[in-house]
């Protein structure tokens, strides 16, 4: 089946709201979907959500003999499949589908280009015999950012596989225990990259964090970045005919690795928890439990319940901490936390001063007008004047 | 949705969601007790022209193993469950148009056909194609003792782990194993899917208890609807 017609209705809709920030589904321009993990019973199986997004992962591995270019370390595949499942003009089989590859090739360079994964540690007798990690994605359900939905399973589907101990004996022989014997195997991460998408709009000066797959098919390009928790730049890949700003880079970058920290914690507290009840004895009862309290958002149960991670932006900090303080005090609290509350804001600063980029106050501007308390209406002053600021340095 | 494990017929608890992708026309999600599968339908849709049919809709039934790439094993299942959906969506009322249905597994704990043409079955029910009935399916060991064992559950020794050399053993604690599908209106059988050793007798006797456990499951699709179709 032929993908559904865009039409240009939905298209100039779409344009036009987001040159006025805001969107479709309600959210902030920088404000991300509910994010979501479920570990399955098999160690390296888990279920992502992102919003309406979702994606399957499961981590398996296998004894090969290792590349002959690199004798001493293990292997480590990635694959991605989309099927009919995740939309219905998807295909599975071959040849594989452009937007199939574009995941599976980023998702290669974020996690085996940056070595994340420790491949010396799975190498058993060099130039034999090492393990071959195998990454499974199975996409489920495609309402955009599936890039960033299966690069966080994969990662989380990594920390969370265990595999087989291995003695050698030293003369080329060696032997694989079997988990009752001795206990599973962590593998080793040095890092968790993950991905951050942005579409980009009105020639590449407004970026707008997880899209859907709507905004995804308007944008004229897109923006991933791979950043670790160490702040480290990972992978970056831009697609689409935009052009672009090295300061709209470097302000991406700065919300993406705030972003990828939280992502990180997130990943952690989770595995923590599993962890736990994997040492407690008993087995987790995996996606049987997901379903049975209704974790799995559906859209039949349309609320959001999973809501850990909060969108890393400006105005949400701000007004959070506004409320229920006495109106005089208030613009002060706030200048204190515009100055205070994150790197990524001075880039912003930054940005407009330097180059004559008028979005982000715009943003901040509807932002505080969509609930209107009178405590917001100072916040709204405050930042207009930032903008006639601007515009006086241009 | 959950009907608690009974112990006489020795069922494996069933929870299942339905309608958890936006993007199918009918998704399903099910799990028999640690066995998983998730399941959409798509249809009827645009068809290509090599595989169009003047008079019924084709069916195309894709299913992925959880790891790895799809061999032999996940074709055949695809040929059982395609044949069975061609059996029981009413393809007539859709000439030349296809329709997608999509399995895909996510916990093999036994049973995993079963599981698998059960959520598919609630797929079809939540698109809303017409269907002549419901399928339920069930699946029976037998142990190396001549016991019968309805839906029995794959116990992993300790803390498995999951790699590809496990995989193939995962059904294997049984001699024998049969998979009955049975219909909604008439109760009779209209597929089954063996491997093993066993007697005449012993499949006599199989199907027979799977016939009486296929009321369960029925039991189970009346819950779904009565949950579901709130508008009725």
């Amino acid at each position: 089946m032929r993908e559904t017609i865009l039409s240009n209705n939905e298209k100039s809709f779409v344009e036009k709201s987001i040159l006025e920030g805001l969107r479709v589904d309600k959210r902030n321009l920088n404000e991300f979907r509910n994010l979501g993990l479920f570990f399955g019973q098999d160690v390296g199986s888990v279920i992502c959500t992102l919003g309406a997004t979702k994606v399957f992962a499961q981590v398996s591995c296998e004894l090969s003999s290792p590349r002959t270019s690199r004798p001493n370390e293990g292997t480590i595949f990635i694959n991605v499949e989309m099927g009919p499942m995740a939309a219905p003009h998807l295909e599975v089989g071959f040849p594989l589908s452009d937007s199939c590859i574009q995941i599976n090739r980023i998702l290669e360079r974020t996690l085996r280009e940056s070595r994340c994964v420790d491949l010396e540690s799975l190498c058993i007798i060099a130039e034999e015999k090492v393990w071959n990690l195998r990454v499974d994605i199975a996409v489920l359900n495609h309402e955009g950012n599936v890039m960033d939905c299966s690069c966080i399973a994969a990662v989380a589907a990594l920390a969370h596989f265990k595999r087989p101990d291995v003695t050698t004996t030293g003369d080329g022989e060696f032997i694989i225990h079997s988990p009752a014997e001795k206990d599973l195997v962590p593998i080793v991460l040095h890092h968790y990259p993950i991905c951050v998408t942005y579409a980009l709009f009105d020639d590449g000066k407004i970026p707008v964090a997880d899209p859907t797959a709507l905004e995804e098919r308007v944008s004229e390009a897109s923006l991933v970045l791979a950043v670790n928790s160490y702040k480290e730049l990972c992978c970056m890949n831009l697609t689409g005919v935009s052009l672009t700003s090295p300061h709209l880079i470097l302000r991406c970058s700065e919300m993406a690795a705030e972003r990828s920290r939280r992502i990180v914690e997130f990943i952690k507290s989770i595995l923590e928890e599993d962890e736990a009840q994997r040492a407690k004895g008993n087995l987790p009862k995996g996606f049987a439990e997901s379903i049975a309290l209704s974790n799995l958002p559906s859209n039949f149960h349309n609320e959001e319940i999973v809501e850990k991670i909060e969108q890393p932006e400006i105005v949400g900090i701000a007004e959070s901490s506004s409320h229920g303080e006495t109106s005089d005090d208030e613009v002060k609290i706030i200048d204190d936390n515009t100055v205070t509350s994150g790197k990524w804001i001075e880039v912003t600063s930054e940005d407009e001063d330097s180059s004559s980029d008028e979005e982000m106050p715009e943003q901040t501007n509807t932002r505080t007008s969509q609930d209107a308390p009178k405590t917001e209406k100072k916040l709204h002053s405050n930042e207009s004047s930032e903008e006639e600021k601007t515009i006086v340095l241009k | 949705m959950e009907i608690d494990e009974d112990r006489n017929n020795k069922m494996r608890a069933i929870a299942s969601e339905l309608n958890i992708l936006t993007r199918s026309d009918g998704s399903a999600i099910i799990t028999q007790g640690g066995s998983c599968c998730i399941a959409s339908v798509n249809g009827p849709l645009e068809v290509s022209p090599a595989n169009i049919d003047m008079n019924k809709a084709y069916v195309e039934v894709i299913y992925r193993p959880k790891c790895g790439l799809p061999g032999v094993n996940e074709r055949y299942k695809e040929k059982i469950v395609k044949s069975l959906c061609e059996t029981c969506i009413i393809t007539q009322l859709y000439p030349r148009t296809q329709i997608t249905v999509q399995a895909q597994e996510m916990d093999d704990h036994g049973g995993l056909l079963a599981c698998a043409i059960n959520a598919v079955n609630l797929a079809i029910m939540n698109s809303g194609l017409e269907m002549k009935f419901h399928m339920a399916a069930i699946h029976c060991g037998l142990d190396s003792d001549d016991n019968l064992n309805i839906d029995p559950e794959y116990v992993p020794k300790a803390n498995l782990t999951f790699s590809r050399i496990q995989r193939s053993s995962r059904s294997q604690n049984f001699k024998g194993n049969f998979t009955f599908v049975f219909d909604s209106t008439k109760k009779s059988l209209i597929g089954v899917n063996t491997d093993g050793k066993f007697t005449i007798q012993q499949y006599n006797e199989a199907q027979k208890l799977c016939k009486d456990a296929s009321r369960k499951i029925f039991d189970f699709y009346r819950e779904m609807v009565k949950k579901y179709a709130t508008v009725l």
